[in-house]
């Protein structure tokens, strides 16, 4: 029996246990920023996990073994020849197609999305507001983003469990744990603190401290917007709700004598 | 009479609905109204209760990243070193880009009262005289933001 028409065509967010996701306004021209960054940041911030995932991996994979950043570190500061130096040629080429595809794909998909984010604005279609099953539950409410920042500031991915988002959370703390060891910047830091500069600067593994700067950036960005847009899906869906429940019969107010 | 109550977006709101409705408020009796904003005020940060849409720190995370990564790669030669020299790449990024997007801000928008409508609720509620201290007492629960009596 064909019931599709009251079937919702877009709706603006999904509640699973996973996450929330959902359709908001972006400027595309950040999204491709934060892929230029790091390739696969552009289609996290898109809830384009898979995507995100595979791409995300495949620049850490490729950046270490061609030592993209250890060459960045050495054109910075001038030494030409050591950046040509450590730059691995059998690596090197793969690397920039899908550095490429990424800050396209990501742009190109956020102007997509923000057409649909205008289309399932209209439709207002309704959505769970929570989700239970054996092993999570997510629920619709609000967020404070200044939370979420500064979970996020102390250790990347605390702000995106704290906002729900399991698998950008998940994917940032793994990356984050091995970036700190492998870089060795506790190590660094300790050194720095204790005034210890050429001892900080030697212990530091260039080629994994390049990493830290983009992935802390795009941490803190990414759960301070998500819960500004998640506030703003709770809004619409308790006017919704209200709209529903407290407006259907007619409301009697006094008349002046 | 009526008790007439405006609330922010939370949960509260909702139970407050059901718990005027257990103490015997038919639903028929209730009224919700959200209310949308006009005036669109740029806000530092946003809050839990509002937003104006666009984020002040779009362009300054975007700045941030890209000076920490410049910073950390001098401090290999600098003096104080990658973490030190990160730091400062951080600040200085996230205030370029702070700039940038209050000078881009100031040109696109007029300006504006300083005055901020939040979008909330109000909240219309029919009763007897002899309920409304038991209502404004839920309301007053559930952080209603003011409230006001209509006699008729």
């Amino acid at each position: 029996m064909p019931t599709n028409s009251s079937k919702p065509r877009r709706q603006i967010a999904n509640i699973s246990v996973l996450g929330t996701t959902q359709l908001h306004k972006k400027r595309p021209w950040i999204v491709a920023w934060w892929s230029c960054s790091f390739p696969g940041f552009g289609h996290l911030l898109l809830s384009k996990y898979l995507r995100a995932l595979c791409l995300f991996a495949w620049e850490f994979v490729i950046n270490t073994f061609a030592h993209v950043n250890e060459a960045i570190v050495y054109t910075f500061i001038g030494q030409f020849d050591k950046a040509t130096e450590v730059l691995e040629p059998r690596w090197l080429s793969l690397y920039v197609p899908v550095y490429l595809f990424a800050v396209y794909d990501s742009y190109r998909t956020t102007v997509d999305m923000n057409q649909l984010y205008v289309l399932a604005s209209q439709e207002n279609a309704p959505f769970n507001a929570l989700r239970m099953n054996a092993i999570e539950t997510n629920y619709l409410d609000k967020r404070n983003p200044l939370t979420a920042l500064l979970w996020s500031l102390l250790m990347p991915g605390m702000g995106h469990l704290y906002i729900h988002r399991l698998l950008t959370a998940v994917v940032i703390l793994i990356s984050w744990i091995i970036i700190i060891f492998q870089s060795k910047a506790l190590l660094g830091l300790h050194y720095t603190l204790i005034g210890n500069w050429e001892q900080a600067t030697t212990v530091l593994n260039m080629q994994w401290f390049l990493y830290i700067p983009s992935i802390y950036g795009f941490t803190i960005y990414d759960a301070y917007v998500n819960s500004v847009e998640n506030n703003k899906l709770f809004a619409r869906d308790q006017n919704n709700y209200l709209t529903e429940q407290y407006q259907s019969t007619p409301f009697n107010l006094p008349s002046k004598p | 009479m009526y008790v007439i109550s405006s609330f922010d977006h939370t949960i509260h709101l909702e139970l407050a609905l059901i718990r005027l409705e257990q103490m015997g408020i038919p639903k028929k009796n209730i009224y919700a109204v959200p209310l949308i904003p006009f005036v669109k005020e740029t806000r530092w940060f946003d809050t839990i209760h509002h937003s104006d849409g666009v984020s002040l720190l779009d362009t300054s995370l975007a700045c941030a990243t890209a000076l920490t990564v410049v910073g950390s790669s001098y401090g290999f030669i600098l003096h104080g070193g990658p973490i030190i020299w990160g730091m400062i790449g951080a600040v200085t990024g996230f205030l370029i880009g702070l700039i940038l997007d209050l000078i881009i801000r100031k040109r696109r928008r007029p300006k504006t009262k300083n005055t901020f409508v939040e979008p909330n609720v109000f909240i219309l509620v029919q009763c007897d005289q002899d309920k409304r201290d038991q209502i404004i007492a839920i309301l007053k629960e559930h952080y209603a933001i003011n409230y006001g009596v209509l006699l008729d």
